[in-house]
């Protein structure tokens, strides 16, 4: 329906990333194995923040478009070591550590914020060591 | 090609592409005693055959050939036509000849300018030719410049900002990495140049990466 918008769109963003994007960011369509593009998937890596416990880590990430898109979102995938035992808890407390220096920022959420001031030494340990496990690519 | 040909003339050596018949009626009109020995077979082939008991052709030979009476045997074989003892109507038609040979020596000599103008051209001409496949060879690039290369804009992002640098498509990274480094005061080894999250390898160029105008190339320094 929308396909065509889809790609333009893409190809648009491809375009643009090309010249500009920020520093140690990577965001290409992936290649196909005939040597075509499929822009509806995105191999991508985002580095770690400076001066944080991520710094160092360079995070894979793919990003699936649909022919809806821009009208609807893209899935974005870490690339999660996934175990059948991994629970909903999990993977929440997992989401939240995205959001890593935000609990110290915001004491406002702050049931979050005392668990990271009570085990700041183990979730520091943490995502250093899963920093070293994602290293830069080049 | 005519400018170059004018450009590159005064680098000739000419003594390299000088012919065997040339060289010869160069030594007749000079009598330049300075020969080579490659040169002196030419004129020994020409004068020997007509060599008899003639002693007025043998003095004028010698003007030329004294310095090796030995080699002369050594690699002229005996010329057919006094193989055996000449009688005087032989004689005769030998002085004839001789002198025949001499006139036309002599007008040989005087057109020697015209073979040496002959010969300046040729020369100039397998020159030009070899010159312009050297040149092919070695200074590539000069070549590539006249035949209109194409350039390209490519941004180089450090932590510090971004510039850009305009290079030919079909120039190696490494002449770019190496202008970078000197700007931004580090060595070239301890910096990563990306394109796409991939290492640029310095051998490769802008056209091999498929880069276009804009395209953004990041530096990274190495940690370890």
């Amino acid at each position: 329906m929308s396909g065509g918008i889809a790609r333009g769109r893409l190809a648009e963003e491809r375009k643009q990333w090309r010249k500009n994007h920020p520093h140690g960011f990577v965001a290409k369509p992936e290649t196909q194995q005939d040597g075509s593009m499929n822009l509806l998937q995105w191999q991508c890596i985002i580095p770690g923040k400076a001066g944080t416990d991520w710094e160092g880590g360079y995070y894979p990430l793919t990003m699936h478009f649909s022919e809806e898109y821009p009208s609807k979102p893209p899935k974005c995938k870490f690339p999660a070591d996934w175990r059948p035992a991994i629970t909903v808890k999990q993977i929440l407390v997992g989401i939240q550590d995205l959001f890593g220096p935000a609990y110290a920022a915001d004491p406002a959420q702050t049931e979050g914020y005392h668990l990271f001031i009570q085990d700041t030494a183990e979730y520091k340990r943490r995502v250093r060591l899963q920093a070293k496990q994602y290293p830069a690519t080049i | 090609m005519g400018d170059s040909n004018e450009e590159l003339e005064p680098l000739f050596d000419y003594t390299r592409v000088q012919p065997a018949d040339f060289v010869n009626l160069e030594e007749d009109s000079d009598s330049s005693p300075a020969n080579s020995p490659k040169r002196r077979k030419c004129s020994k082939t020409g004068i020997n055959k007509e060599e008899g008991n003639n002693d007025e052709k043998g003095k004028s030979i010698q003007v030329i050939d004294s310095e090796e009476e030995e080699d002369k045997e050594n690699w002229l074989p005996p010329p057919p036509k006094n193989v055996g003892p000449p009688s005087t109507v032989q004689e005769d038609s030998t002085v004839k000849e001789l002198r025949l040979k001499r006139q036309q020596l002599a007008s040989v000599v005087q057109s020697t300018e015209h073979v040496l103008q002959a010969a300046d051209e040729t020369a100039r001409r397998s020159f030009a030719t070899s010159s312009y496949s050297v040149t092919e060879e070695t200074t590539e690039e000069e070549l590539k410049t006249a035949v209109d290369r194409t350039k390209i804009v490519i941004s180089i992002q450090d932590k510090a900002g971004t510039k850009q640098y305009r290079i030919y498509a079909d120039d190696k990274f490494e002449q770019l990495f190496r202008k970078y480094a000197e700007k931004a005061n580090n060595d070239v080894h301890k910096l990563v140049f990306s394109f796409d999250g991939d290492k640029i390898d310095p051998a490769t160029t802008p056209q091999t990466l498929g880069m276009e105008d804009d395209d953004l190339i990041e530096v990274h320094v190495k940690t370890s």
